[in-house]
């Protein structure tokens, strides 16, 4: 009873280090409502970290009782991510998969502090303890502070993962902290004393903290790269836009070069005298007009966008419709618009060339009670053709839920009986007036 | 095992070395995520400008649009015009009209 009487008081000026080491892994989520659920974790983890370095402590001074501690440190592995899971409201997938990457950081920061710690000639006076264990306290919110501003970064470039890859990281995480606490328990076995294991075990460390480094720098080239590719993507589009527009231009050049030329041949038939001929030619020409360039929308960008969507529905072979019509001083950027509007048009315009004929393309507009709303319906395959992945697969969706989410907007898709309804919501901002002059001025 | 033993010994013989170790690994690794960093913002700010001068072309490019549309608006007016002097057999003012048409300076930009 001594020996634990002994142990215990060795092991009380360390709860504190121990305790913040888990508790602290509750910044990173947010609490269940109620208080009970804080309170139910904070008892979790006091009683689970005052048990854990007293059998530690009992074992190092007594070199005996590491049975003890196995089971507690096995319990801690098991209990954590159960307790994560009831305590804390975040997404499961968040809850499980930051338990391995915590703990690895941790601990690989903590180890010289741990070997500081065990290097010592334990039981000692507790004047001589207290600096040990103050130093101890300040390496263990090192390691702490380290471990979360790592893992908060690694969870948000994990979550742009695929879901079913983030899935599984989520249910791997747990169950290889497990393995590798295993692992060390087995490696541990063997050793003489609890120093000897823990410096056995340094290289172990090291290499998993090295791991999840490479891991997260993977991570940060990957979302880097995304970045990059859809940065690429919304030029390759103005390209785009710009290179319609040119044509557009040229047409219209054509068109007023050849209106020119028409006029001066009537001029020349007036002049001759042959009225009729010249009547003839005019009538003709009035005919052709209704065939020139097409406008689309009041909108120079809606009509720009409209003009692409249209040029690729004429080539597919799908008839396109207009409904409605967009403000010609529509107050949304015309840099998000275009964007909108392009990948929702090229979006339908593309699924509609690969439905069965007739194809066809509807474009609603409605702008009422401070909103915009964008409708595109067209036609799509009956079974989904499963286009080859490029570096710009699934942006433009991407583009379109970041942009409305800037509105207060949204963005949803059907699919329904050989029909996709797109529709984009978003609020418009508050047009700019130019500053009123003031006409009561003298000066 | 050789390289975790000869670990093994080099921690036991010092602390200071795996505190060391770790210090080095994290300013390494700190600094290796800042340069990534820069690199992407400087690769996304320099796509950026290039969006910005093409969005600059594309509004300059709608403006000349916007003024040709005009013009050509104005001409199947022109020609419905001429077509109602001819088809009551105002000749002369047809021609005077389509002189003055003809005669006219021809848009920038053409």
């Amino acid at each position: 009873m001594n020996s634990w009487l002994v142990a215990l008081y060795t092991t009380i000026p360390m709860v504190p280090s121990y305790f913040c080491g888990f508790y602290l892994l509750g910044v990173l989520l947010q609490y269940r409502p109620g208080r009970r659920y804080r309170i139910f974790f904070l008892i979790y983890c006091l009683i689970l970290l005052t048990l854990k370095p007293l059998f530690d402590f009992y074992w190092q001074i007594y070199n005996t009782g590491r049975l003890y501690a196995y089971v507690i440190c096995t319990f801690m592995v098991l209990s954590l991510p159960l307790m994560l899971l009831v305590c804390f409201q975040d997404n499961w997938r968040r809850k499980l998969f930051m338990v391995f990457p915590y703990i690895c950081i941790q601990s690989a920061i903590i180890t010289p502090f741990c070997l500081l710690l065990m290097s010592q000639p334990w039981p000692m006076p507790l004047s001589q303890e207290l600096p040990i264990a103050s130093i101890f306290f300040v390496g263990s919110l090192l390691s702490c502070l380290v471990a979360i501003l790592l893992t908060r970064r690694l969870l948000i470039l994990v979550e742009a993962l695929p879901r079913p890859v983030y899935t599984a990281l989520a249910v791997l995480s747990p169950l290889v902290n497990l393995l590798f606490n295993a692992e060390q328990m087995i490696a541990m076995w063997g050793t003489l004393t609890r120093l000897e294991g823990v410096f056995r075990q340094v290289p172990r460390i090291m290499l998993q903290g090295m791991l999840i480094a490479f891991c997260f720098f993977l991570l940060v080239r990957r979302d880097s790269r995304q970045a990059v590719a859809i940065a690429t993507a919304r030029e390759q589009m103005q390209q785009q836009n710009l290179a319609a527009q040119q044509r557009s231009l040229q047409a219209l050049r054509t068109l007023r070069a050849q209106h020119r030329q028409s006029l001066l041949a009537v001029r020349a038939l007036l002049e001759q005298g042959d009225n009729a001929a010249a009547l003839a030619t005019v009538q003709q020409l009035t005919r052709q007009e209704s065939r020139v360039v097409h406008r689309y929308a009041d909108n120079p960008v809606a009509d720009v966008s409209l003009a692409n969507a249209a040029r690729l529905c004429e080539e597919a072979g799908v008839t396109l419709t207009v409904h409605g019509t967009l403000p010609r001083n529509c107050p949304l950027p015309p840099v998000d618009l275009a964007s909108i509007l392009y990948n929702l048009f090229s979006n339908g315009a593309r699924a509609a060339a690969q439905a069965p004929a007739p194809a066809r393309m509807d474009v609603d507009f409605v702008t009422a009670a401070g909103c915009l709303c964008v409708m595109v319906r067209n036609s799509v395959p009956v079974q989904p053709v499963r286009r080859a992945r490029s570096e710009e697969h699934g942006f433009g969706r991407k583009i379109l839920r970041e942009i409305t989410s800037r509105y207060d907007g949204s963005y949803t898709l059907e699919i329904r009986d050989g029909q996709a309804v797109s529709t984009v919501m978003v609020r418009l901002p508050e047009p700019k007036h130019p500053p009123e002059e003031d006409t009561h001025a003298l000066f | 095992m050789h390289f975790f033993d000869f670990i093994t010994r080099v921690c036991s013989e010092n602390i200071l070395y795996v505190g060391i170790f770790i210090i080095l690994v994290v300013f390494s690794g700190s600094a290796a995520y800042w340069l990534q960093k820069r690199h992407t913002t400087r690769e996304i700010d320099a796509i950026a400008m290039q969006e910005r001068h093409l969005y600059r072309a594309l509004a300059e490019q709608m403006q000349a649009a916007e003024q040709l549309r005009m013009v050509n608006h104005d001409a199947k007016n022109e020609l419905f015009v001429l077509q109602g002097f001819l088809e009551r057999g105002e000749t002369a003012q047809a021609l005077a009209y389509v002189a003055d048409l003809t005669d006219r300076e021809p848009l920038d930009g053409d």
